[in-house]
């Protein structure tokens, strides 16, 4: 390093995802390491397919273990374009196509792969529009992973990087930026890349700050030894000037002490300035997430047990296994109320279980949630007992995923009856247990009269129920401008069943992507919701925002986006109102 | 779409584009015909039911202009 650095280098780019960070660089080299290259004998042909099938299945596995960390995180794009990644990894190109190059070739794996890759990246490189360019981020990113796992590397998601470094890359892939941990990487900074990329999306749900657009030539003229990343105003300061530093050190401290305030405002309890209490629950999907769980919570709104089991090849937890864990997450509840959903499998999620099923057209419309449970019986009612079971200790709700008919309530009811029966038979004093519905399709909301009529409590599945209603896949980037959460057909919806389950009083929970939002916050109390379960991170920001609000501001935002008719308005209306409190 | 389409039928299904041919059973080769919007390309279908899939295909073809 030059000590006679006296000027700080400024350098503009586009930010997308927020933050701020201080470190040290680290440049991520993008050379293409050295690929061996080698011919092999026929009698070699066999091993070496074998080697490139290994390595494929384990790339599947690396993806299907992201993905469901992924999950547990709250980061649904972030997971579709993994489930993309995976459907390439079958595609016939990458299976039958490659080893009859192997074949034909007789060179080894790595080299014959290269090739085919090379091919396909001469290919599009001829074209330049957005679409080709983002499949050709996807294609490289796999075949990345997959030579990774040829050349047997430890760690093949991330070199060995300093903790708090600033990497620079000139593009980071997507499934690098999901491995990558908050803890290790102060902050990325790209050449390539924009707000949209899947890489984009995946560092704003992590909390990393990301610029991208940057030249990084500049870097490669002088000695950086220390960077600040704004990733408010997109800029990157290369050896930043003692002040300058100071500066950020303040921001940083700013940040951190609100942290700090939010800790110090646990004890405040979440209620509007008139008073009205709004109960903040907690989505769960492990027991690490229950014991690492910083704010004080309400109960756990939804707990996702599909995650609990996922480790399971077969997906067939033992009915002892399943009590042993359910009670211990109870256990934890503090005598707390713990909405516990049922399996939520279906073949978008868990393509793994289905492998057996025929492979479906649209998983998304079809054989998942309470259609899946209802046919799998067995795996049903060894749950329910367990739950039973467990619910022995403590408060427990049962909640049936996806129901788009009353015949499926009452189905499922039946058969929880007559678990409980059973169990009672065999002498185990279990207790009732509320039995709740996820309205997530259209449809359960136009019928949500009746199907309140016979449960006893509401959940309000926002994700599921955007895309059901608007006829937009949530996961598909051409989509994006058209998933409106905000759209005046939902806050209608929301505010028919906020309606039903007021005149049969029973308690209604909002959870998905909106209810941990704060900018939703005012609307949804205004539509009178009062009971939200979030993901646990955003639990202090939703208390900060319901303290700042009344019961009647709220209604007065509602009562407005209810008669708007364009969700761009209803999104203006919120922004407004978030920076101004009326 | 295309693929999807494809992946339960029994029929041999392939796309040309510049002289090029490809199993329409793979989006990466699909892709790897690198044919934009409004661009011309052959299709063969052989096998039992032909005559499905080439109606299921005109039909994406039709609505979607031409998207895999």
């Amino acid at each position: 390093m030059s000590s006679d650095v006296e000027k700080e280098v400024r350098l503009l780019g586009i930010s997308v995802s927020e933050g701020i960070a201080i470190g040290a660089p680290f440049l991520l080299s993008s050379v293409d390491e050295e690929t061996p290259d080698f011919a092999i004998s026929h009698g070699e042909v066999d091993a070496e397919i074998a080697r490139y099938r290994e390595a494929v299945f384990s790339s599947k596995e690396d993806l299907h273990r992201l993905q469901k960390d992924l999950e547990m995180e709250g980061s649904d794009e972030a997971m579709n374009f993994i489930e993309t990644h995976i459907q390439m990894l079958d595609d016939p190109m990458m299976t039958v196509h490659m080893e009859g190059k192997i074949r034909e070739r007789l060179r080894n794996t790595e080299s014959v792969f290269q090739s085919v890759i090379h091919e396909y990246e001469h290919r599009f490189s001829e074209r330049t529009d957005a679409f080709f360019q983002e499949r050709l981020v996807d294609v490289m990113d796999i075949s990345k992973r997959i030579l990774g796992h040829l050349g047997k590397k430890e760690d093949v998601m991330l070199p060995p990087i300093p903790t708090g470094s600033i990497v620079f890359a000139e593009e980071i892939s997507p499934s690098y930026t999901a491995a990558a941990q908050p803890a290790q990487i102060g902050a990325i900074v790209t050449n390539h890349g924009g707000g949209n990329s899947h890489a984009a999306l995946i560092a704003r749900s992590k909390g990393i700050p990301y610029i991208a657009d940057v030249d990084l030539s500049r870097l490669k003229e002088i000695d950086v030894d220390q960077v600040i990343i704004d990733g408010y105003g997109g800029l990157v300061i290369l050896n930043p000037l003692e002040e300058t530093i100071r500066e950020y050190q303040e921001k940083q401290s700013q940040l951190m002490t609100r942290y700090q305030k939010f800790l110090d405002n646990d004890h405040l309890e979440s209620k509007t300035k008139d008073g009205e209490k709004i109960a903040l629950c907690a989505n769960v999907g492990t027991l690490r997430d229950l014991e690492t769980f910083p704010y004080a919570h309400d109960g756990v709104g939804l707990f996702r047990t599909e995650y609990l089991f996922l480790e399971t090849k077969e997906f067939y937890p033992s009915e002892d296994f399943q009590e042993k864990t359910y009670r211990e997450a109870i256990e934890k509840m503090d005598g707390r109320n713990m909405v516990i959903r049922v399996f939520d499998l279906g073949g978008d999620k868990n393509p793994d279980l289905f492998l057996h099923t025929r492979r479906e057209p649209n998983p998304i419309l079809g054989f998942r949630g309470i259609r899946f449970l209802l046919k799998n019986q067995k795996l049903f009612t060894l749950q329910l007992r367990a739950i039973f079971k467990a619910a022995m200790h403590g408060k427990v709700s049962l909640l049936l995923p996806l129901i788009s008919d009353i015949g499926e309530l009452r189905e499922s009811k039946r058969i929880i009856a007559g678990v409980q029966k059973e169990l009672r038979e065999e002498g185990f004093e279990v207790p009732d247990l509320p039995i709740g519905c996820m309205i997530e399709v259209p449809s359960a909301v136009m019928i949500c009269d009746a199907i309140a009529e016979e449960c006893d409590f509401l959940s309000l599945g926002t994700n599921d129920l955007v895309q059901y209603t608007l006829g937009v896949d949530r996961g598909n980037p051409a989509m994006s401008e058209l998933y409106y959460p905000a759209h005046p057909s939902v806050i209608r919806m929301i505010k028919m069943i906020a309606i039903e389950a007021e005149k049969r009083g029973i308690p209604l929970t909002i959870c998905g992507e909106i209810a941990s939002n704060t900018l939703f916050t005012p609307l949804l109390i205004g539509l009178g919701l009062k009971e939200f379960s979030i993901c646990t991170r955003y639990l202090p920001f939703i208390k900060e925002t319901v303290r700042k609000w009344s019961v009647e501001e709220a209604t007065e935002i509602a009562e407005q986006a209810l008669k708007m008719t364009e969700p761009q308005a209803i999104s203006d209306l919120l922004t407004k109102v978030q920076k101004r409190p009326l | 779409m295309i693929v999807r389409l494809l992946q339960n039928c029994h029929s041999h299904v392939s796309f040309t584009y510049k002289e090029e041919t490809v199993n329409a059973k793979s989006i990466m080769s699909i892709l790897m015909l690198a044919a934009g919007k409004n661009a011309q390309i052959a299709v063969s279908v052989e096998g039992d039911d032909a005559k499905e899939i080439l109606e299921g295909l005109e039909k994406i073809f039709d609505e979607r202009e031409i998207e895999v």
